[in-house]
C-alpha cells in the first residue's frame, strides 16, 4: 500500500481509533495520540503483511490494541508512572460543566473495568463494533469477548443506578 | 441472585446509551494527521538511507573480498618469480596438509564471500 492510499485508509479511521484509545487512557489525550501514531506507523511499515482477512481497521485497532497493551507492560514493569494521572481523570472537564461531569462519568465506570472488559466495553457499546470484530481486535474467542461484556455490566450497575 | 435475571443489571440499550452519550471529544484531526504524514516521510527517508547504507556497506565488502584475493595471487606470482621456493613450498605444504573437505569448504565460502555481495550490489544498482 502506498502512502497516499494509506493516508487516505486511516483518515477514515483515525477518529474511532483515537476516541476508543483515549478511553483506554482515561482521557489522556496526549497519551492516547501517541498510541495512535505508533499504531499508524507500525500498520504502515507493516502494510504488505496485511492480506486483507479482516476488514482494514479491524486490523489498525488490533495494532492499536496491542501498542496500548505493551505500553501498559513497560509502566507496570518500571512501576513508575501510572496512566492514572490527576489530568487523566479531568481532562476537559474544566471546560463546559455539563461536558466535563459527562466525561468524569465515562472514565469513573470505566475504571471499575480490567483492561480487557475496557476494551471490550469500548468498542461494543461506544464504537458498535459487532463482537466477531471485536473478538479478532483483542485476539481472544468471541465466548470471551460475551464473558468480558458480562463481566462489565455486573460492574457497571452502580454507575447506571438511579 | 442470576445475572440473567438481575433487575439491577443495565441492558446493553442502556449501556449503549451510556457510552455513546459521552462520547470523548477527540483533538484536531488535521493536526494529527498532518503530524503523522510528517512521521511516514521521516520513516521513509530514514528506510531510504537503511538501504542506501546497506548497499554501500555490499559493495565496499565485495571491494575488500577481490582485494584479498587478487593480493593472495598477486603473493603467489611473486613468491614464484622472486625464487622463494622455501617459502612457496611451506606455504603449498600447509595448503597439502588441510583435509580436502576443509579446502573444499574454504574455496567456496571465500568465491561465495566474494562473489554474493558483488552480485547483491550489481543488482541492487
Amino acid at each position: 500500500m502506498d502512502r497516499e492510499r494509506f493516508i487516505a485508509a486511516v483518515t477514515q479511521e483515525q477518529e474511532p481509533l483515537r476516541r476508543f484509545l483515549l478511553g483506554l487512557c482515561r482521557g489522556n489525550a496526549a497519551e492516547a495520540d501517541d498510541l495512535a501514531q505508533e499504531a499508524m506507523l507500525k500498520a504502515y511499515l507493516a502494510g504488505t503483511s496485511f492480506r486483507g482477512q479482516s476488514k482494514f481497521s479491524t486490523w489498525l485497532f488490533r495494532i492499536a490494541y496491542n501498542c496500548f497493551c505493551d505500553r501498559m507492560k513497560k509502566i507496570l514493569r518500571r512501576e513508575t508512572v501510572s496512566l492514572e494521572t490527576p489530568d487523566a481523570r479531568n481532562v476537559r472537564a474544566g471546560g463546559a460543566s455539563d461536558d466535563g461531569f459527562r466525561h468524569q462519568e465515562l472514565y469513573a465506570a470505566l475504571d471499575l473495568l480490567q483492561p480487557p472488559e475496557k476494551s471490550a466495553v469500548l468498542l461494543f457499546y461506544m464504537e458498535d463494533r459487532p463482537i466477531k470484530e471485536i473478538s479478532d481486535i483483542l485476539s481472544c474467542p468471541e465466548g470471551t469477548v460475551k464473558s468480558h461484556l458480562s463481566r462489565a455490566r455486573a460492574k457497571l450497575k452502580n454507575i447506571l443506578a438511579p | 441472585m442470576n445475572m440473567l435475571t438481575d433487575p439491577s443489571i443495565p441492558t446493553d440499550n442502556q449501556l449503549k446509551d451510556f457510552f455513546q452519550s459521552r462520547k470523548p471529544a477527540i483533538g484536531d484531526g488535521r493536526l494529527f494527521m498532518d503530524s503523522l504524514k510528517a512521521k511516514l516521510l521521516a520513516v521513509e527517508e530514514i528506510n531510504r538511507m537503511k538501504a542506501a547504507h546497506i548497499r554501500h556497506t555490499r559493495k565496499l565488502l565485495s571491494i575488500v573480498f577481490l582485494c584479498g584475493i587478487l593480493a593472495g595471487t598477486l603473493l603467489l606470482a611473486a613468491m614464484q618469480a622472486l625464487h622463494l621456493p622455501e617459502a612457496h613450498n611451506s606455504l603449498l605444504a600447509w595448503f597439502q596438509s588441510v583435509p580436502e573437505p576443509v579446502k573444499l569448504l574454504l574455496c567456496a565460502a571465500i568465491v561465495t564471500a566474494a562473489l554474493l555481495p558483488s552480485l547483491k550490489a550489481l543488482n541492487s544498482g
